[in-house]
Protein backbone atom coordinates (compact mmCIF):
# COMPACT_ATOMS: atom_id res chain seq x y z
CA UNK A 1 0.00 0.00 0.00
CA UNK A 2 2.15 2.29 1.00
CA UNK A 3 5.06 1.94 -2.34
CA UNK A 4 1.65 2.37 -4.35
CA UNK A 5 0.70 5.99 -2.11
CA UNK A 6 3.80 7.28 -2.46
CA UNK A 7 3.77 6.85 -6.40
CA UNK A 8 0.60 8.22 -6.63
CA UNK A 9 1.34 11.13 -3.87
CA UNK A 10 4.13 11.81 -6.37
CA UNK A 11 1.89 12.34 -9.74
CA UNK A 12 -0.70 14.90 -7.87
CA UNK A 13 1.26 17.69 -8.41
CA UNK A 14 -0.85 20.78 -10.22
CA UNK A 15 0.63 19.97 -13.36
CA UNK A 16 1.29 16.10 -13.51
CA UNK A 17 -0.19 14.41 -16.27
CA UNK A 18 1.60 16.91 -18.98
CA UNK A 19 4.04 14.83 -21.16
CA UNK A 20 4.67 14.51 -24.95
CA UNK A 21 2.36 11.67 -26.26
CA UNK A 22 -0.58 13.33 -24.65
CA UNK A 23 0.32 16.50 -26.61
CA UNK A 24 0.97 14.82 -29.64
CA UNK A 25 -3.05 13.75 -29.66
CA UNK A 26 -4.13 17.15 -28.87
CA UNK A 27 -1.78 18.50 -31.96
CA UNK A 28 -3.11 16.03 -33.67
CA UNK A 29 -6.77 16.64 -33.13
CA UNK A 30 -5.57 20.10 -34.22
CA UNK A 31 -4.44 19.86 -37.75
CA UNK A 32 -7.57 19.36 -39.69
CA UNK A 33 -8.47 20.81 -43.03
CA UNK A 34 -10.04 23.85 -41.67
CA UNK A 35 -6.68 25.06 -39.63
CA UNK A 36 -4.46 24.23 -41.87
CA UNK A 37 -6.11 26.49 -44.51
CA UNK A 38 -5.70 29.37 -41.24
CA UNK A 39 -2.83 28.70 -40.30
CA UNK A 40 -0.49 27.28 -43.35
CA UNK A 41 -2.18 28.33 -46.62
CA UNK A 42 -3.77 31.59 -45.67
CA UNK A 43 -0.79 33.43 -44.09
CA UNK A 44 1.45 32.05 -47.41
CA UNK A 45 -1.35 33.45 -49.64
CA UNK A 46 -1.99 36.86 -47.73
CA UNK A 47 2.10 37.27 -48.09
CA UNK A 48 2.49 36.96 -51.39
CA UNK A 49 -0.44 38.86 -52.02
CA UNK A 50 0.57 42.15 -49.64
CA UNK A 51 4.41 42.38 -49.55
CA UNK A 52 4.87 44.23 -52.61
CA UNK A 53 2.30 46.93 -51.45
CA UNK A 54 4.56 49.08 -50.00
CA UNK A 55 2.82 53.05 -50.05
CA UNK A 56 4.70 55.00 -51.85
CA UNK A 57 8.18 56.55 -50.49
CA UNK A 58 8.03 54.07 -47.43
CA UNK A 59 11.53 53.66 -45.98
CA UNK A 60 12.30 51.94 -42.82
CA UNK A 61 15.25 52.38 -40.45
CA UNK A 62 16.55 48.89 -40.49
CA UNK A 63 15.08 46.37 -43.80
CA UNK A 64 11.87 47.18 -46.45
CA UNK A 65 8.70 46.35 -46.36
CA UNK A 66 8.63 42.89 -47.22
CA UNK A 67 10.55 42.39 -43.80
CA UNK A 68 7.75 44.83 -42.14
CA UNK A 69 4.96 42.33 -43.92
CA UNK A 70 6.11 39.14 -43.33
CA UNK A 71 6.39 40.16 -39.42
CA UNK A 72 2.76 41.07 -39.88
CA UNK A 73 1.61 38.22 -41.54
CA UNK A 74 3.88 36.07 -39.32
CA UNK A 75 2.27 37.08 -36.27
CA UNK A 76 -1.36 36.85 -37.47
CA UNK A 77 -0.62 33.38 -38.55
CA UNK A 78 1.14 32.50 -35.38
CA UNK A 79 -1.84 34.48 -33.47
CA UNK A 80 -4.75 32.04 -35.75
CA UNK A 81 -2.57 28.86 -35.20
CA UNK A 82 -2.69 29.86 -31.47
CA UNK A 83 -6.18 30.28 -31.74
CA UNK A 84 -7.40 27.18 -32.88
CA UNK A 85 -7.40 25.40 -29.46
CA UNK A 86 -10.86 27.07 -29.77
CA UNK A 87 -12.23 24.53 -31.50
CA UNK A 88 -10.59 21.44 -29.44
CA UNK A 89 -11.60 22.63 -26.91
CA UNK A 90 -15.55 23.51 -27.43
CA UNK A 91 -15.86 19.67 -29.16
CA UNK A 92 -14.56 18.76 -25.58
CA UNK A 93 -16.90 20.79 -23.62
CA UNK A 94 -19.68 19.33 -25.90
CA UNK A 95 -18.64 16.15 -25.46
CA UNK A 96 -17.93 16.12 -21.52
CA UNK A 97 -14.60 15.38 -21.89
CA UNK A 98 -14.25 18.32 -19.09
CA UNK A 99 -15.14 15.83 -16.96
CA UNK A 100 -13.25 13.11 -18.26
CA UNK A 101 -10.43 15.50 -17.59
CA UNK A 102 -11.34 16.79 -14.15
CA UNK A 103 -11.42 13.07 -12.98
CA UNK A 104 -8.04 12.57 -14.62
CA UNK A 105 -4.46 13.47 -13.05
CA UNK A 106 -4.34 16.50 -15.32
CA UNK A 107 -5.58 18.74 -12.97
CA UNK A 108 -7.29 22.20 -14.43
CA UNK A 109 -3.97 23.80 -14.67
CA UNK A 110 -1.98 21.43 -16.43
CA UNK A 111 -4.82 21.19 -18.90
CA UNK A 112 -4.79 24.66 -19.30
CA UNK A 113 -0.82 24.40 -19.72
CA UNK A 114 -1.24 21.33 -22.58
CA UNK A 115 -3.22 23.93 -24.79
CA UNK A 116 -1.15 26.59 -24.38
CA UNK A 117 1.96 24.64 -24.97
CA UNK A 118 0.17 23.08 -28.14
CA UNK A 119 -0.81 26.11 -29.23
CA UNK A 120 2.71 27.84 -28.96
CA UNK A 121 4.01 24.95 -30.86
CA UNK A 122 1.27 25.33 -33.42
CA UNK A 123 2.02 29.07 -34.01
CA UNK A 124 5.77 27.82 -34.67
CA UNK A 125 4.36 26.43 -38.22
CA UNK A 126 3.32 29.70 -39.67
CA UNK A 127 5.86 31.86 -38.61
CA UNK A 128 8.46 29.42 -40.30
CA UNK A 129 6.32 29.12 -43.33
CA UNK A 130 6.19 32.87 -43.66
CA UNK A 131 9.92 33.63 -42.59
CA UNK A 132 11.22 30.75 -44.91
CA UNK A 133 8.75 32.82 -47.71
CA UNK A 134 10.40 35.98 -47.26
CA UNK A 135 13.65 34.48 -47.53
CA UNK A 136 12.95 33.70 -51.62
CA UNK A 137 10.76 37.12 -51.75
CA UNK A 138 13.53 39.39 -51.06
CA UNK A 139 13.19 40.42 -47.00
CA UNK A 140 15.59 42.51 -46.33
CA UNK A 141 16.81 43.25 -42.94
CA UNK A 142 19.23 43.41 -40.25
CA UNK A 143 20.10 39.94 -38.53
CA UNK A 144 18.55 41.41 -35.47
CA UNK A 145 15.31 42.36 -37.33
CA UNK A 146 15.18 38.65 -38.23
CA UNK A 147 15.16 36.82 -35.25
CA UNK A 148 12.99 39.24 -33.03
CA UNK A 149 10.63 39.85 -35.20
CA UNK A 150 10.28 36.09 -36.10
CA UNK A 151 11.04 35.22 -32.36
CA UNK A 152 7.95 38.10 -30.51
CA UNK A 153 5.98 37.16 -33.49
CA UNK A 154 5.70 33.16 -31.88
CA UNK A 155 5.68 34.16 -28.08
CA UNK A 156 3.34 36.71 -28.76
CA UNK A 157 0.73 34.13 -29.64
CA UNK A 158 0.53 33.07 -25.97
CA UNK A 159 -1.74 35.98 -25.85
CA UNK A 160 -4.31 34.50 -28.42
CA UNK A 161 -4.00 31.03 -26.72
CA UNK A 162 -5.64 32.40 -23.87
CA UNK A 163 -8.30 33.95 -26.43
CA UNK A 164 -8.97 30.58 -28.32
CA UNK A 165 -9.84 28.82 -24.78
CA UNK A 166 -12.17 31.56 -24.06
CA UNK A 167 -13.86 31.54 -27.30
CA UNK A 168 -13.77 27.92 -27.14
CA UNK A 169 -15.82 27.61 -23.60
CA UNK A 170 -18.12 30.17 -24.70
CA UNK A 171 -18.86 29.06 -28.43
CA UNK A 172 -20.61 26.29 -29.57
CA UNK A 173 -18.71 23.24 -31.97
CA UNK A 174 -20.83 24.89 -35.27
CA UNK A 175 -19.79 28.17 -34.80
CA UNK A 176 -15.99 27.70 -33.32
CA UNK A 177 -15.31 26.32 -36.94
CA UNK A 178 -15.40 29.60 -38.71
CA UNK A 179 -15.10 32.30 -35.26
CA UNK A 180 -11.74 32.24 -34.76
CA UNK A 181 -10.32 32.26 -38.39
CA UNK A 182 -12.91 35.19 -39.17
CA UNK A 183 -11.67 37.35 -35.41
CA UNK A 184 -8.33 37.07 -36.10
CA UNK A 185 -8.59 38.08 -39.48
CA UNK A 186 -10.71 40.79 -38.36
CA UNK A 187 -8.52 41.63 -35.93
CA UNK A 188 -5.32 41.57 -37.70
CA UNK A 189 -6.65 44.21 -39.85
CA UNK A 190 -7.98 46.36 -36.82
CA UNK A 191 -4.11 45.46 -35.67
CA UNK A 192 -2.07 47.27 -38.49
CA UNK A 193 -1.16 44.02 -39.60
CA UNK A 194 -1.85 43.95 -43.51
CA UNK A 195 -2.28 47.41 -44.45
CA UNK A 196 -0.46 50.25 -43.27
CA UNK A 197 -2.71 52.35 -41.14
CA UNK A 198 -2.68 55.91 -40.19
CA UNK A 199 -4.33 59.13 -38.71
CA UNK A 200 -7.62 57.93 -36.77
CA UNK A 201 -7.27 54.04 -38.11
CA UNK A 202 -4.07 54.00 -36.59
CA UNK A 203 -5.13 55.90 -33.12
CA UNK A 204 -8.05 53.04 -33.02
CA UNK A 205 -5.54 50.23 -33.66
CA UNK A 206 -3.43 51.26 -30.77
CA UNK A 207 -5.95 49.76 -28.46
CA UNK A 208 -6.68 46.53 -30.13
CA UNK A 209 -5.56 43.10 -29.38
CA UNK A 210 -3.06 42.46 -32.13
CA UNK A 211 -1.29 46.10 -32.01
CA UNK A 212 0.95 45.45 -29.22
CA UNK A 213 2.46 41.88 -30.57
CA UNK A 214 2.68 43.54 -34.22
CA UNK A 215 4.43 46.69 -32.77
CA UNK A 216 7.10 44.90 -30.78
CA UNK A 217 7.70 42.51 -33.37
CA UNK A 218 8.41 45.05 -35.98
CA UNK A 219 9.96 47.44 -33.03
CA UNK A 220 13.39 46.78 -34.24
CA UNK A 221 12.68 47.17 -37.80
CA UNK A 222 10.53 50.22 -37.52
CA UNK A 223 11.75 51.83 -34.13
CA UNK A 224 8.24 51.63 -33.71
CA UNK A 225 7.78 54.61 -36.62
CA UNK A 226 4.75 54.06 -38.50
CA UNK A 227 4.77 54.99 -42.56
CA UNK A 228 2.71 57.97 -41.85
CA UNK A 229 5.36 59.01 -39.44
CA UNK A 230 3.14 58.89 -36.22
CA UNK A 231 5.38 56.92 -33.33
CA UNK A 232 4.41 53.99 -30.89
CA UNK A 233 6.26 53.58 -28.05
CA UNK A 234 7.29 50.14 -27.14
CA UNK A 235 6.27 50.94 -23.35
CA UNK A 236 3.06 51.11 -25.08
CA UNK A 237 3.18 48.13 -26.65
CA UNK A 238 4.34 46.47 -23.82
CA UNK A 239 1.16 47.22 -21.97
CA UNK A 240 -1.72 46.74 -25.46
CA UNK A 241 0.53 42.99 -25.31
CA UNK A 242 0.07 42.50 -21.30
CA UNK A 243 -3.50 44.17 -20.85
CA UNK A 244 -4.90 41.71 -23.58
CA UNK A 245 -2.89 38.78 -22.30
CA UNK A 246 -3.98 39.55 -18.55
CA UNK A 247 -8.08 40.42 -20.00
CA UNK A 248 -8.23 36.97 -22.27
CA UNK A 249 -6.51 34.83 -19.28
CA UNK A 250 -8.70 35.79 -17.04
CA UNK A 251 -12.08 35.33 -18.75
CA UNK A 252 -10.00 31.79 -19.66
CA UNK A 253 -9.67 31.12 -16.42
CA UNK A 254 -13.23 32.38 -14.92
CA UNK A 255 -15.20 30.57 -17.79
CA UNK A 256 -12.72 27.26 -17.30
CA UNK A 257 -14.29 27.68 -13.49
CA UNK A 258 -17.10 27.65 -14.68
CA UNK A 259 -17.27 24.43 -16.93
CA UNK A 260 -15.87 22.12 -15.15
CA UNK A 261 -18.11 20.79 -12.30
CA UNK A 262 -21.65 21.38 -11.73
CA UNK A 263 -21.04 23.56 -7.99
CA UNK B 1 -0.20 -3.22 -13.51
CA UNK B 2 -2.98 -4.19 -11.07
CA UNK B 3 -1.67 -7.50 -10.43
CA UNK B 4 1.18 -6.16 -8.66
CA UNK B 5 -0.72 -3.47 -6.81
CA UNK B 6 -1.30 -4.77 -3.03
CA UNK B 7 -4.87 -6.10 -2.35
CA UNK B 8 -7.64 -5.20 0.14
CA UNK B 9 -8.01 -7.15 3.00
CA UNK B 10 -11.98 -6.50 3.66
CA UNK B 11 -12.32 -7.38 7.66
CA UNK B 12 -10.50 -4.33 7.96
CA UNK B 13 -12.53 -1.47 9.20
CA UNK B 14 -10.60 1.88 9.69
CA UNK B 15 -10.83 5.65 8.68
CA UNK B 16 -8.81 5.28 5.48
CA UNK B 17 -12.25 2.67 4.09
CA UNK B 18 -12.52 3.31 0.60
CA UNK B 19 -15.53 5.04 1.02
CA UNK B 20 -16.59 7.58 4.05
CA UNK B 21 -20.01 9.63 3.48
CA UNK B 22 -21.08 11.34 6.98
CA UNK B 23 -24.25 13.39 7.23
CA UNK B 24 -23.62 14.44 3.38
CA UNK B 25 -26.24 16.68 2.36
CA UNK B 26 -26.29 18.94 -0.94
CA UNK B 27 -28.99 21.70 -2.47
CA UNK B 28 -29.58 22.87 -5.47
CA UNK B 29 -31.25 26.15 -6.46
CA UNK B 30 -34.01 25.53 -9.54
CA UNK B 31 -34.50 27.89 -12.31
CA UNK B 32 -37.33 29.71 -10.48
CA UNK B 33 -34.74 30.61 -7.28
CA UNK B 34 -36.43 27.62 -5.60
CA UNK B 35 -34.16 25.29 -3.47
CA UNK B 36 -34.63 21.58 -2.90
CA UNK B 37 -32.20 19.37 -1.27
CA UNK B 38 -30.98 16.65 -3.64
CA UNK B 39 -29.42 14.62 -1.15
CA UNK B 40 -30.74 15.01 2.37
CA UNK B 41 -27.81 13.24 4.88
CA UNK B 42 -26.60 10.21 3.76
CA UNK B 43 -23.98 8.09 5.65
CA UNK B 44 -22.55 5.64 3.50
CA UNK B 45 -19.30 2.98 4.75
CA UNK B 46 -17.20 1.22 2.12
CA UNK B 47 -15.14 -1.16 2.87
CA UNK B 48 -12.12 -2.54 0.68
CA UNK B 49 -13.52 -5.84 -1.56
CA UNK B 50 -16.83 -4.86 -0.71
CA UNK B 51 -19.55 -4.91 -4.05
CA UNK B 52 -22.43 -2.46 -3.67
CA UNK B 53 -25.16 -1.43 -5.69
CA UNK B 54 -26.61 1.55 -5.30
CA UNK B 55 -30.37 1.84 -6.23
CA UNK B 56 -32.96 4.26 -6.36
CA UNK B 57 -35.81 5.80 -8.75
CA UNK B 58 -34.86 8.96 -11.17
CA UNK B 59 -34.25 12.05 -9.34
CA UNK B 60 -33.13 10.16 -6.16
CA UNK B 61 -29.86 11.66 -5.92
CA UNK B 62 -27.73 8.83 -6.76
CA UNK B 63 -26.03 11.15 -9.38
CA UNK B 64 -25.48 14.19 -7.11
CA UNK B 65 -23.94 11.56 -4.45
CA UNK B 66 -21.86 10.03 -6.79
CA UNK B 67 -20.03 13.43 -8.10
CA UNK B 68 -19.97 14.42 -4.36
CA UNK B 69 -17.63 10.85 -4.22
CA UNK B 70 -15.92 12.16 -6.93
CA UNK B 71 -15.02 15.34 -5.31
CA UNK B 72 -16.98 17.09 -8.82
CA UNK B 73 -19.47 18.59 -6.68
CA UNK B 74 -18.68 19.64 -3.01
CA UNK B 75 -21.71 18.96 -0.53
CA UNK B 76 -23.19 21.26 1.69
CA UNK B 77 -22.51 19.67 5.18
CA UNK B 78 -21.29 16.77 5.78
CA UNK B 79 -17.69 15.25 5.08
CA UNK B 80 -16.64 12.93 2.23
CA UNK B 81 -13.71 11.08 2.16
CA UNK B 82 -11.98 8.50 0.21
CA UNK B 83 -9.32 6.39 1.38
CA UNK B 84 -9.22 8.93 4.64
CA UNK B 85 -8.13 11.85 2.16
CA UNK B 86 -9.77 14.36 0.20
CA UNK B 87 -11.86 13.07 -3.17
CA UNK B 88 -10.16 15.09 -5.40
CA UNK B 89 -6.50 13.56 -4.29
CA UNK B 90 -7.65 10.27 -4.43
CA UNK B 91 -9.68 10.74 -8.04
CA UNK B 92 -6.73 11.97 -9.70
CA UNK B 93 -3.98 10.38 -8.16
CA UNK B 94 -5.81 7.52 -10.01
CA UNK B 95 -6.64 5.46 -6.91
CA UNK B 96 -10.27 6.04 -7.50
CA UNK B 97 -11.48 5.65 -11.00
CA UNK B 98 -15.08 6.57 -12.47
CA UNK B 99 -17.35 5.11 -15.62
CA UNK B 100 -19.88 8.13 -15.90
CA UNK B 101 -23.04 7.68 -17.69
CA UNK B 102 -23.02 9.63 -20.83
CA UNK B 103 -20.62 11.40 -22.80
CA UNK B 104 -16.72 12.31 -21.00
CA UNK B 105 -15.58 11.00 -24.76
CA UNK B 106 -14.49 12.77 -28.31
CA UNK B 107 -15.85 11.63 -31.16
CA UNK B 108 -13.42 12.27 -33.33
CA UNK B 109 -10.50 10.02 -31.73
CA UNK B 110 -10.63 6.13 -31.62
CA UNK B 111 -11.04 3.93 -29.67
CA UNK B 112 -7.34 2.70 -29.15
CA UNK B 113 -6.16 6.73 -29.60
CA UNK B 114 -8.46 7.48 -26.82
CA UNK B 115 -6.98 4.91 -24.59
CA UNK B 116 -3.50 5.62 -25.43
CA UNK B 117 -4.18 9.42 -24.58
CA UNK B 118 -5.66 9.16 -20.98
CA UNK B 119 -3.22 6.46 -20.65
CA UNK B 120 -0.18 8.32 -20.72
CA UNK B 121 -1.67 10.69 -18.02
CA UNK B 122 -1.29 7.65 -15.85
CA UNK B 123 2.81 6.63 -15.14
CA UNK B 124 3.01 3.02 -15.94
CA UNK B 125 -0.42 2.14 -17.85
CA UNK B 126 -0.59 -0.30 -19.63
CA UNK B 127 -2.63 0.22 -22.61
CA UNK B 128 -2.50 -2.75 -24.35
CA UNK B 129 -3.39 -4.78 -21.40
CA UNK B 130 -6.58 -2.48 -20.71
CA UNK B 131 -7.97 -2.92 -24.32
CA UNK B 132 -7.81 -6.49 -23.89
CA UNK B 133 -9.80 -6.56 -20.23
CA UNK B 134 -12.43 -4.00 -21.48
CA UNK B 135 -12.84 -6.35 -24.73
CA UNK B 136 -11.89 -3.81 -27.33
CA UNK B 137 -9.39 -5.47 -29.65
CA UNK B 138 -11.19 -5.30 -32.35
CA UNK B 139 -12.56 -2.01 -31.75
CA UNK B 140 -8.72 -0.11 -31.77
CA UNK B 141 -9.01 1.46 -34.89
CA UNK B 142 -12.61 2.77 -34.94
CA UNK B 143 -13.25 6.27 -33.99
CA UNK B 144 -15.79 6.62 -31.15
CA UNK B 145 -18.22 8.17 -33.08
CA UNK B 146 -18.81 5.32 -34.75
CA UNK B 147 -19.04 3.06 -31.47
CA UNK B 148 -22.24 1.59 -30.47
CA UNK B 149 -23.30 2.72 -26.58
CA UNK B 150 -22.10 -0.66 -25.25
CA UNK B 151 -19.06 -0.04 -27.11
CA UNK B 152 -18.54 3.35 -25.72
CA UNK B 153 -19.61 1.85 -22.41
CA UNK B 154 -16.67 -0.79 -22.62
CA UNK B 155 -14.40 2.56 -23.51
CA UNK B 156 -15.21 4.29 -20.72
CA UNK B 157 -14.54 1.30 -18.53
CA UNK B 158 -11.05 0.88 -20.12
CA UNK B 159 -10.25 4.25 -19.15
CA UNK B 160 -11.46 3.83 -15.65
CA UNK B 161 -8.94 0.70 -15.54
CA UNK B 162 -5.68 2.76 -17.04
CA UNK B 163 -4.78 3.82 -13.37
CA UNK B 164 -5.20 0.33 -11.81
CA UNK B 165 -7.65 1.71 -9.47
CA UNK B 166 -8.85 0.21 -6.06
CA UNK B 167 -12.22 1.98 -6.56
CA UNK B 168 -14.16 1.94 -9.08
CA UNK B 169 -17.64 3.68 -9.48
CA UNK B 170 -19.90 3.30 -11.32
CA UNK B 171 -22.98 5.26 -12.24
CA UNK B 172 -25.57 3.66 -14.25
CA UNK B 173 -23.22 2.19 -16.78
CA UNK B 174 -26.00 0.31 -18.61
CA UNK B 175 -28.28 2.45 -18.57
CA UNK B 176 -29.56 2.71 -22.33
CA UNK B 177 -28.15 -0.70 -23.40
CA UNK B 178 -29.84 -3.57 -24.70
CA UNK B 179 -30.10 -6.87 -22.81
CA UNK B 180 -27.29 -8.63 -24.48
CA UNK B 181 -24.83 -5.90 -24.13
CA UNK B 182 -25.80 -5.45 -20.71
CA UNK B 183 -24.62 -9.15 -19.79
CA UNK B 184 -21.33 -8.60 -21.98
CA UNK B 185 -20.51 -5.38 -20.06
CA UNK B 186 -21.09 -6.98 -16.42
CA UNK B 187 -19.19 -10.25 -17.50
CA UNK B 188 -15.89 -7.94 -18.64
CA UNK B 189 -16.84 -5.94 -14.82
CA UNK B 190 -17.09 -9.37 -13.08
CA UNK B 191 -13.83 -10.23 -14.37
CA UNK B 192 -11.83 -7.18 -13.18
CA UNK B 193 -13.28 -7.09 -9.87
CA UNK B 194 -12.48 -10.34 -9.14
CA UNK B 195 -9.32 -9.47 -8.65
CA UNK B 196 -10.64 -7.59 -5.54
CA UNK B 197 -11.48 -4.51 -6.32
CA UNK B 198 -14.09 -2.11 -4.38
CA UNK B 199 -17.00 -1.34 -6.72
CA UNK B 200 -19.92 1.00 -6.13
CA UNK B 201 -22.60 1.26 -8.95
CA UNK B 202 -25.58 2.67 -9.51
CA UNK B 203 -28.39 1.35 -11.67
CA UNK B 204 -32.06 1.11 -12.14
CA UNK B 205 -32.12 -2.20 -12.54
CA UNK B 206 -32.73 -4.50 -9.73
CA UNK B 207 -31.48 -7.38 -11.64
CA UNK B 208 -28.18 -6.18 -11.90
CA UNK B 209 -27.64 -5.60 -7.85
CA UNK B 210 -29.02 -9.02 -7.46
CA UNK B 211 -26.49 -10.63 -9.66
CA UNK B 212 -23.43 -8.85 -8.88
CA UNK B 213 -23.38 -6.79 -6.01
CA UNK B 214 -22.71 -8.32 -2.91
CA UNK B 215 -24.58 -5.05 -0.45
CA UNK B 216 -27.39 -3.15 -1.67
CA UNK B 217 -27.89 0.64 -0.43
CA UNK B 218 -30.90 2.12 -2.11
CA UNK B 219 -31.79 6.16 -1.94
CA UNK B 220 -35.04 7.87 -2.40
CA UNK B 221 -35.67 11.39 -2.17
CA UNK B 222 -31.76 11.99 -0.66
CA UNK B 223 -31.64 9.57 2.08
CA UNK B 224 -31.12 5.89 2.39
CA UNK B 225 -34.19 3.44 2.98
CA UNK B 226 -32.74 0.10 2.66
CA UNK B 227 -29.42 -0.94 3.25
CA UNK B 228 -28.20 -4.84 3.53
CA UNK B 229 -27.03 -7.65 1.55
CA UNK B 230 -28.66 -8.70 -1.47
CA UNK B 231 -30.26 -11.53 -0.06
CA UNK B 232 -31.81 -9.69 2.66
CA UNK B 233 -33.02 -7.32 0.97
CA UNK B 234 -33.96 -9.64 -1.56
CA UNK B 235 -36.13 -10.94 0.49
CA UNK B 236 -37.75 -8.75 1.95
CA UNK B 237 -39.11 -7.52 -1.47
CA UNK B 238 -39.74 -10.25 -2.82
CA UNK B 239 -43.12 -12.14 -2.90
CA UNK B 240 -46.34 -12.20 -4.72
CA UNK B 241 -49.56 -10.76 -5.84
CA UNK B 242 -52.80 -12.80 -4.91
CA UNK B 243 -55.75 -11.67 -6.00
CA UNK B 244 -59.12 -12.27 -5.66
CA UNK B 245 -63.18 -11.54 -6.33
CA UNK B 246 -63.79 -11.71 -2.86
CA UNK B 247 -66.17 -10.23 -0.53
CA UNK B 248 -65.27 -7.00 1.86
CA UNK B 249 -65.89 -8.74 4.99
CA UNK B 250 -63.11 -11.83 3.99
CA UNK B 251 -60.64 -9.36 2.91
CA UNK B 252 -60.64 -7.34 5.76
CA UNK B 253 -60.21 -10.76 8.00
CA UNK B 254 -57.50 -12.37 5.25
CA UNK B 255 -55.62 -8.85 5.58
CA UNK B 256 -55.02 -9.45 9.36
CA UNK B 257 -53.38 -12.82 8.61
CA UNK B 258 -49.45 -12.28 8.89
CA UNK B 259 -49.13 -13.89 5.71
CA UNK B 260 -50.32 -11.00 4.39
CA UNK B 261 -47.96 -7.48 3.60
CA UNK B 262 -50.86 -5.31 2.52
CA UNK B 263 -54.09 -5.30 0.65
CA UNK B 264 -55.64 -3.07 -1.53
CA UNK B 265 -59.27 -3.19 -3.67
CA UNK B 266 -58.71 -1.91 -7.52
CA UNK B 267 -60.87 -2.84 -10.16
CA UNK B 268 -64.06 -4.70 -8.27
CA UNK B 269 -60.92 -7.34 -6.67
CA UNK B 270 -58.70 -7.26 -3.80
CA UNK B 271 -54.97 -7.58 -4.71
CA UNK B 272 -53.19 -9.35 -1.60
CA UNK B 273 -48.87 -8.74 -1.88
CA UNK B 274 -47.93 -12.04 0.51
CA UNK B 275 -44.69 -13.40 0.94
CA UNK B 276 -45.80 -17.01 0.67
CA UNK B 277 -48.52 -16.58 -2.23
CA UNK B 278 -48.95 -21.53 -1.48
CA UNK B 279 -50.49 -20.93 2.18
CA UNK B 280 -52.63 -17.70 0.81
CA UNK B 281 -53.95 -19.79 -1.77
CA UNK B 282 -55.20 -22.53 0.95
CA UNK B 283 -57.00 -20.05 2.82
CA UNK B 284 -58.30 -18.57 0.22
CA UNK B 285 -59.42 -21.37 -1.04
CA UNK B 286 -60.46 -23.41 2.14
CA UNK B 287 -61.71 -20.55 4.08
CA UNK B 288 -63.96 -17.60 1.93
CA UNK B 289 -65.62 -17.95 -1.20
CA UNK B 290 -63.21 -16.31 -3.42
CA UNK B 291 -63.75 -16.26 -7.22
CA UNK B 292 -61.57 -15.64 -10.03
CA UNK B 293 -57.86 -15.81 -8.16
CA UNK B 294 -54.88 -14.74 -10.06
CA UNK B 295 -51.33 -15.60 -8.74
CA UNK B 296 -48.73 -13.36 -9.97
CA UNK B 297 -44.99 -12.71 -9.25
CA UNK B 298 -44.23 -9.30 -7.40
CA UNK B 299 -41.62 -7.80 -9.89
CA UNK B 300 -39.12 -6.68 -8.20
CA UNK B 301 -39.26 -2.77 -9.62
CA UNK B 302 -42.66 -3.49 -7.73
CA UNK B 303 -41.83 -4.19 -4.67
CA UNK B 304 -38.92 -1.44 -4.89
CA UNK B 305 -41.27 1.37 -5.52
CA UNK B 306 -43.78 -0.09 -2.91
CA UNK B 307 -40.94 -0.05 -0.44
CA UNK B 308 -39.98 3.55 -1.42
CA UNK B 309 -43.16 4.91 -1.02
CA UNK B 310 -43.53 3.16 2.49
CA UNK B 311 -41.27 5.12 3.46
CA UNK B 312 -42.78 8.24 1.48
CA UNK B 313 -45.43 7.93 3.28
CA UNK B 314 -44.11 7.43 7.20
CA UNK B 315 -41.25 9.87 6.33
CA UNK B 316 -44.30 12.15 6.00
CA UNK B 317 -46.04 11.60 9.04
CA UNK B 318 -43.46 12.28 10.85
Amino acid sequence: MSAASAIREERTSPFSGVNSVFIGYELRRRFNRQTTIFTLLLPAVLYLALFRTAPDGATLPHGNFAAWMMTGIAVYGAATAAVSSAATISVEKASGWMRTMALSPLAPPGYLLVKVLSSVVMAAVPVAVVGVLGVFTGVEATATVWVTSLLVAWLGSAVFAALGITLGLALKPDTVMHMPGLTMTALAFLGNLFIPLSGTMLEISRYSPMFGVSTLARYSLTEGYAFSGEHSSLAMAVVNTVAWFAAFSFMAVRRFRKSTGRN
Amino acid sequence: MIETRPRPVSEEVSSSDPVRLSSVVKRFTDAKGEQFTAVDGIDLNIRRGEIVAFLGPNGAGKTTTIDMLLGLTRPDEGSVRLFGGEPRQAVRSGQVAAVLQTGGLLPDLTVEATVRMLGSLHRGADVDAVLTRAGLDELRGRRVAECSGGEQQRLRFALALLSGPELLVLDEPTAGMDVVARRDFWATVREDTERGMTVMFATHYMEEADRFADRVVMIDRGRVVVDGSVSDVRSALSGRTVSARISERSAAALAESPLVRSCTPRGGRYHFDTTDSDALLRLLIEQTSAADIEVTPRSLEEAFMTLTHQNRTEGDNR
